[in-house]
């Protein structure tokens, strides 16, 4: 049988020992009539297959698949088709002693996962200007729900004889995150209410004025939002202090993070967000990991592990779990979260990322990012039928377009992946596309999709706009 | 350290005393410091917050277990040590019946504190019954 | 301490930055530079760089491979964590799983372009069906502890569809179960009410039935149970619970035990999760990420997460969202697709049989180290146990104040990962600290034998010199680590990252 390794014999000298005749013998707790028979086809699953067939079998799947690869490829929307070092592979993927680890509960003999996290903790320190991260979530849409659940009780805890249980959300929230906000909050009873986006893309600050009530406890933003676009952090948060509730930023493009303002010094409360786009391949959307990162004072109230640096017996230098009070296996029904296992090995490939990046090859990788969306942006809007959404809102990587429906197979036949249709999400009209650019996107498949267009949009010719 | 005649025991390690000002000052034994020797954090409420006899009023922490701390009786906190609130557990563990209060609530009802409490004796008689 | 020189290989790697240094280069720009401030007008820059490490390629490689020699792994080490199932985690699986169909596979492909992966999706639910015995999965949930907050809420749903949702207020829990559970109860806004097990570690039905009622919304039962045994009145707890109306989940974190040999739906469950990084061989990549798929009685399928996956009659695979009566998104996307394509190769290589195999052995095993090791060690209930069996100190601590840290840490010295220790709780364990191993299936039998002997070799050790067991680990890159002080006087970050 695969991976087992007794021999009859090796089994029958066990079960010599244990007094037992079979090993049927030692499930005698579980009723007769409801056992599975040997060789019985209860349970319908296949014949055991080997080594080889396994993979003929996965390549059969493959074969029907194609991925980003095979496209000049401009969609994102919190998912980005980022370079991932080879070093990233050679360490988080192939080496045995990280993937076949455990949490570290032991900290003599797993320094080096906890050293990892020490620094990967740091690197979010560097990239936020948070004093606290921890040891990750399971990805960015859990990670804001988590960080709103902390934002109530933030505000709970110091309006003690209030009611305020109202959860304030942007309407330019990812989708995906604010359908896992409105889950968790129906759940746990708090009141979600959704401002919306003003014709410039960013909140839409009257409607959120008016939307902080005294029953208002969490205010929860994206920047850069669902559209691209980057909102006025520091203004958003001063709306949300003034109304004393707790801000949450949410970032589900953590490269941005390279050239903007950083969440602690905009006032932010709480940041968070998806980690894929530093050193996580795609994968259908996971796994890859949740950053959370918030203020000194508030670690207490966090979820999640976090690691603190410490000493041994013998003075040096060691790393361990910290503050774990918090957390479910000790504070059970009273923890900050349920949260267990996490996404560890995720945040360790975007350390190594991070660190083959390096401070300067971060910040260029940046620059690169801004570059190609301001030519792309510059390139598709020049184009007659096509019109760019928030034109004079400031976009950091993704933009949208407003042309015309229907456009996507013809692109897709001549091997271009154009931006996400985004009334399939529900976020904008047929026609609206979301296009998002890396430093994996050339000139040359810019050029492409934008010569595509113009064929498609104006078959006859001609389809500039002066 | 000698442990108080003048004060009522919980079955928890809380105690309870009846100051002549009419309100009750109330900690934690030296047993529970001990237990929890390493003890992390304790966790306070503020000034004006209601507790109730029999339930937990605030926490105390180690590194690896957190204990609720019992009110002994119901009432209006009127003072919290805020030396003790935090990180700071001197006091805590060289005089946990003196400096080491944890907080001084107004009763609603004094004679409370003596029901379902235990004198110095009967506590003790627990301590030495928890050491079998 | 010794006068050795520093090596910088130990040093953390802000700490080797030097102004300069890189390993990834960009190729040069192919479109017009701007200049960001320009670009981005009307938006907040950085004051400066992210203060990220300066280093060069094989200092990195360095670094990480230093570290990666002071972690044992169950490639390296026998590595008995008690309720976590470090089994042995095939290469096939990373290797098929790092091509490009997987690595680039985006979530916003159109649907035509993921056949092979809804078929797999499709495939591996099928498979969790069967194990199961139950009529619906989703794959969706990143971790067990998801996996639970995901069934929990569906039973709420379910609750409130009935028109029930405000008397159903509590969620009853064994003391000895993990502490997810009562945490993923309180986070779904239900009450967690404690049930204290009978003697001999089951559930103690006249305690289940004075405790449950109309106010209750559920149990949350692991079986086998935390404390390595399983239980033998499931059926009769689910009656009771039905007979309130209430619903029975299944908490699967063990089911290495059972895969194959009985399907938990047969006992009358109405939701469990499966941990895919435990039973079905995910890395556990030092902490995660792993899978917590939920399977479910058809009464509950309607409140899913969505996208739920569907087979259409010509034979392709599609997403459905239009399930109206669903609890909503638990995440995005469609689940950690990567650890499930791990999983799937490996259910895919067991088969049927397989499946079976991997319980009975597993099981075996475990019941093979507890008759070896009574003699030396007090079991909490000396009995036929599942996959894992509990020890305590008792006998080290009665006899040598020796206790079960200290015998954990000198298990370390003989190259063996330490088991779970002190869960369960001492309170569920006699007050003395528990010791809970698990071989799993796949350490072989001299692996298993090494254990035992190292274990009876550390008994005598507490005899003969318990401060040698005491001051333990000898061995490791560093001694007994303060863990006080990490909590007390936290520092998160290296003072290096942040201005």
């Amino acid at each position: 049988m695969p991976f087992i390794q007794h021999t009859d014999e090796d089994r029958a000298e066990m079960l010599k020992a244990i007094g037992a005749k079979s090993i049927d013998d030692l499930y005698v707790d579980i009723p007769a009539d409801i056992r599975v028979k040997e060789n019985g086809d209860k349970v319908k699953l296949n014949p055991s297959m080997g080594e080889l067939e396994v993979t003929r079998h996965i390549n059969a799947l493959l074969a029907k698949t194609k991925n980003a690869g095979d496209y000049a490829f401009f969609r994102g929307a919190g998912i980005y088709n980022h370079h991932v070092s080879t070093l990233t592979d050679h360490i988080a993927l192939y080496d045995g002693n990280f993937i076949t680890a455990y949490t570290p509960y032991q900290p003599e003999c797993s320094q080096g996962t906890l050293t990892s996290v020490f620094e990967f903790q740091s690197c979010i320190t560097a990239l936020t200007g948070f004093e606290v991260s921890n040891a990750g979530m399971y990805d960015g849409a859990s990670a804001l729900a988590e960080a709103v659940l902390m934002g109530y009780r933030l505000t709970a805890d110091k309006f003690r004889k209030e009611t305020r249980e109202t959860v304030v959300l942007a309407g330019a929230v990812h989708p995906e995150y604010a359908a896992t906000v409105k889950t968790y909050c129906e759940t746990t009873g708090l009141k979600l209410v959704t401002v919306g986006a003003g014709k410039d893309g960013r909140v839409d600050e009257a409607a959120l004025k008016a939307a902080l009530t005294r029953e208002a406890a969490v205010v929860a933003i994206q920047s850069p939002n669902f559209f691209g676009v980057i909102e006025d952090v520091e203004s958003l948060v001063k709306q949300a202090h003034e109304a004393e509730t707790t801000i949450v930023q949410v970032i589900a493009e953590a490269v941005s993070l390279s050239v903007l303002q950083t969440p602690a010094e905009a006032g932010v409360d709480i940041c968070v967000g998806e980690g894929q786009s530093i050193g996580n391949h795609m994968f259908m959307g996971g796994p890859a990991f949740g950053f959370f990162a918030s203020r000194k004072d508030f670690v207490r109230k966090m979820p999640g592990r976090i690691v603190s640096e410490t000493t041994d017996r013998d003075g040096r230098r060691a790393f361990a779990l910290a503050l774990a009070t918090r957390e479910q296996h000790i504070r059970r029904e009273k923890a900050t979260s349920n949260i267990c296992t996490n996404q560890a090995l995720c945040a360790l490939r975007a350390l190594i990322q991070l660190a083959a990046w390096g401070k300067g090859g971060f910040i260029e990788l940046g620059k690169q990012v801004v570059s190609k969306t301001q030519y792309a942006r510059k390139t598709l809007g020049s184009i007659m039928g096509i019109e760019l959404q928030h034109a004079d809102s400031p976009v950091f990587n993704e933009f949208v377009i407003r042309t015309k429906p229907g456009l996507d197979p013809a692109l897709q036949k001549q091997g271009i992946m154009g931006g996400l249709p985004l009334d399939v999400v529900e976020m904008g009209q047929p026609g609206d596309y979301l296009v998002a650019i890396t430093e994996m996107t050339t000139r040359e498949e810019i050029d492409r999709y934008a010569a595509a267009l113009t064929e498609l949009l104006h078959p006859n010719g001609h389809g500039g706009k002066e | 350290m000698a442990r108080p005649n003048n004060a009522r025991y919980l079955e928890s390690h809380e105690w309870g005393r009846l100051e002549g000002d009419g309100t009750v000052t109330i900690g934690i034994t030296d047993f529970a410091v001990d237990q929890l020797n390493d003890l992390t954090f304790v966790d306070l409420p503020e000034v004006g917050d209601k507790v109730t006899k029999g339930e937990a009023f605030g926490e105390i922490e180690s590194v690896k277990a957190v204990s609720d701390l019992i009110a002994p009786v119901s009432g209006e906190i009127v003072e919290v040590h805020s030396d003790v609130d935090g990180d700071d557990f001197s006091a805590l563990k060289t005089d946990a019946f003196g400096k080491g209060w944890l907080i001084k609530v107004k009763p609603d009802n004094a004679d409370e504190l003596n029901e379902g409490t235990k004198d110095l004796a009967t506590y003790e008689k627990q301590l030495e019954e928890e050491a079998h | 301490m010794s006068n050795l020189p520093e090596n910088p290989a130990d040093r953390l790697m802000f700490e080797l930055s030097k102004p300069g240094r890189r390993c990834v280069t960009f190729p040069a720009l192919d479109v017009p530079e701007v200049d960001v401030a320009v670009a981005l007008k009307g938006a907040k820059l950085r004051s400066e760089p992210a203060r990220l490490p300066e280093i060069g390629e094989l200092d990195l490689v360095r670094h990480f491979k230093t570290l990666a020699g002071k972690n044992y792994s169950v490639d390296k080490n026998f590595y008995p964590l008690g309720s976590c199932t470090m089994k042995y985690n095939p290469k096939i699986n990373v290797t098929l799983l790092a091509q490009q169909g997987y690595t680039k596979a985006h979530p916003y492909l159109p649907q035509a372009d993921i056949q092979g992966h809804l078929e797999l999706m499709y495939n591996l639910e099928h498979y969790l069906r069967e194990v199961s015995g139950l009529d619906e999965v989703t794959l969706q949930p990143a971790a067990g502890a998801h996996g639970e907050l995901t069934g929990v809420m569906c039973i709420k749903a379910y609750f409130e569809s009935k028109g029930e949702g405000d008397q159903r207020t509590e969620f009853l829990i064994p003391s000895a179960a993990h502490g997810t559970n009562p945490a993923t109860a309180a986070m779904a806004g239900f009450k967690a009410v404690t049930l204290k097990e009978a003697a001999n570690g089951n559930i103690d039905i006249e305690e289940l039935k004075k405790k449950v009622g109309p106010q209750t919304a559920g149990m949350m039962i692991t079986n086998p149970s935390t404390l390595g045994i399983l239980e033998p009145k499931m059926r009769e707890i689910a009656e009771i619970l039905h007979g309130v109306g209430a619903q029975l989940y299944m908490d699967g974190a063990n089911m290495n035990a059972i895969s194959g040999i009985v399907q938990p739906g047969d006992y009358g469950i109405d939701v469990m999760h499966f941990n895919l990084h435990k039973t079905f061989s995910v890395p556990h990549g030092g902490g995660g990420p792993g899978a917590g798929p939920i399977a479910v009685r058809k009464h509950l399928a309607p409140f899913l997460p969505t996208p739920r996956i569907k087979k259409n009659d010509d034979g392709s695979f599609a997403f459905d969202y239009d399930r109206p009566h669903t609890v909503g998104k638990v995440r995005s996307f469609f689940g950690n697709f990567g650890a499930l394509v791990m999983a799937y190769i490996y259910m895919t290589q067991l088969g049927r049989e397989g499946v079976r195999r991997m319980s009975q052995n597993a099981v075996l095993g475990a019941n093979y180290i507890r008759v070896m090791l009574r003699e030396y060690y007090h079991v909490h209930f000396d009995r036929t146990n599942a996959h894992e069996v509990v020890f305590t100190d008792l006998k080290q601590d009665k006899e040598n104040g020796v206790h079960t840290l200290d015998i954990a840490k000198r298990l370390i010295d003989y190259g063996i990962h330490p088991m779970t220790v002190y869960f369960p709780l001492p309170q569920n364990t006699g007050g003395h600290g528990a010791m809970m191993v698990e071989p799993t299936e796949t350490e072989s039998k001299e692996s298993i034998d090494y254990f035992i002997d190292c274990m009876k070799k550390i008994a005598q050790e507490c005899k003969d010199n318990p401060e040698l067991v005491k001051s333990a680990p000898h061995t490791t890159p560093v001694s007994k680590v303060d863990e006080k002080t990490a909590s007390t006087n936290p520092q998160l970050y290296c003072p290096m990252c942040l201005a």
